[in-house]
């Protein structure tokens, strides 16, 4: 039989406000069938923006290269599952940040959620705005500077329905984690 | 009276029966949406409601995904037993649980006749 590669897995939050897209990058990178805990959603000002919602985390797995493998646990929304991300960022080694470039109302949200992950870890993270091939999408610098982000955080151009932009945003945070740790 | 404040007397009048008829077992109870947001509860001012809802839909999402991904069916009951009393989960419907809080020694096999009652008048006030 042939010897296992040695396979390195990292574990990395995909998180962000209410309705960002996060179920959504996940689905779209993930090689296996994501374990996801969708529920309807009830509240009338919620359904609004969309009909499911996750209640406890999504789970999916997509494979770098021989030697690495990314685990993504996907976050609830709203602040009250806080206590899922505090249990989802145990040991994981980066996060994305979603943020829907559309509804600038919901940047206090995403900026309360951004405030939340740095207080539970320092690990490295990316800001992955959503939704930029929609036409009423905000520009990169104007979230950058709607969230008052630092000039080292990288704010990112996304769409989570496109595999390619799904994975730019994960290459991006891996750079980010390498370059912040030392190793090539 | 509004709908709203009807339904959530309704609810209540559910919990307190259900406490009644346990006999002192009930510490606290909750009915909740399956995303976390509370209808109707019977708890102690100690107890963060709005918190242990989510928790409730959350743990019942998780209940659900486990029975899922083993093929057994519908999830009927979720216990978690501590060293000083059990939360106990039903899931009401598509849209709603039962959440009851149970004192050290509470007698299981009661509250799961009980709530399966209060499960389905339930059901009947949020349909």
């Amino acid at each position: 039989m042939a010897e296992e590669p040695l396979l390195n897995i990292l574990k990395i939050v995909i998180t962000g406000a209410y309705a960002a897209g996060k179920t959504q990058f996940i689905k779209t990178i993930s090689e296996i069938e994501v374990v996801d805990t969708e529920v309807e959603a009830s509240n009338d000002e919620e359904r609004l923006f969309k009909s499911h919602t996750t209640v406890a985390l999504d789970f999916g797995i997509i494979t770098v290269n021989e030697q690495l493998a990314l685990y993504l646990f996907g976050t609830p929304g709203q602040e009250r599952f806080d206590f899922m991300w505090e249990i989802l960022s145990l040991g994981c080694i980066g996060y994305v940040v979603m943020v829907d470039s559309c509804r600038p109302a919901h940047f206090k949200e995403a900026l309360g959620v951004i405030r939340y992950f740095t207080n539970l870890t320092d690990v490295p993270f990316v800001v992955a705005a959503n939704k930029q091939d929609d036409p009423t999408a905000l520009p990169l610098d104007y979230i950058r500077r709607r969230l008052g982000l630092a000039e080292e955080i990288p704010v990112l151009s996304c769409v989570a329905t496109d595999r390619e932009s799904v994975k730019e945003v994960l290459l991006t945070l891996l750079d980010r984690i390498y370059e912040l740790s030392g190793t090539p | 009276m509004s709908i709203a404040a009807s339904r959530t007397e309704a609810l209540n009048a559910v919990l307190d029966s259900l406490a009644l008829n346990l006999g002192g077992d009930v510490l606290g109870s909750a009915v909740v949406s399956v995303d976390g947001i509370v209808f109707a509860a019977r708890f102690s001012s100690a107890v963060n409601i709005d918190r242990l809802s989510a928790i409730a839909a959350t743990v019942l999402g998780v209940s659900r995904r486990v029975a899922k991904d083993l093929i057994m069916g519908n999830t009927r009951e979720t216990i978690i037993q501590c060293d000083n009393g059990y939360f106990v989960i039903y899931p009401v419907n598509e849209k709603c649980l039962l959440a009851v809080n149970l004192r050290k020694g509470g007698n299981l096999g009661m509250v799961r006749l009980e709530s399966g009652d209060a499960a389905d008048r339930i059901s009947g006030i949020m349909s």
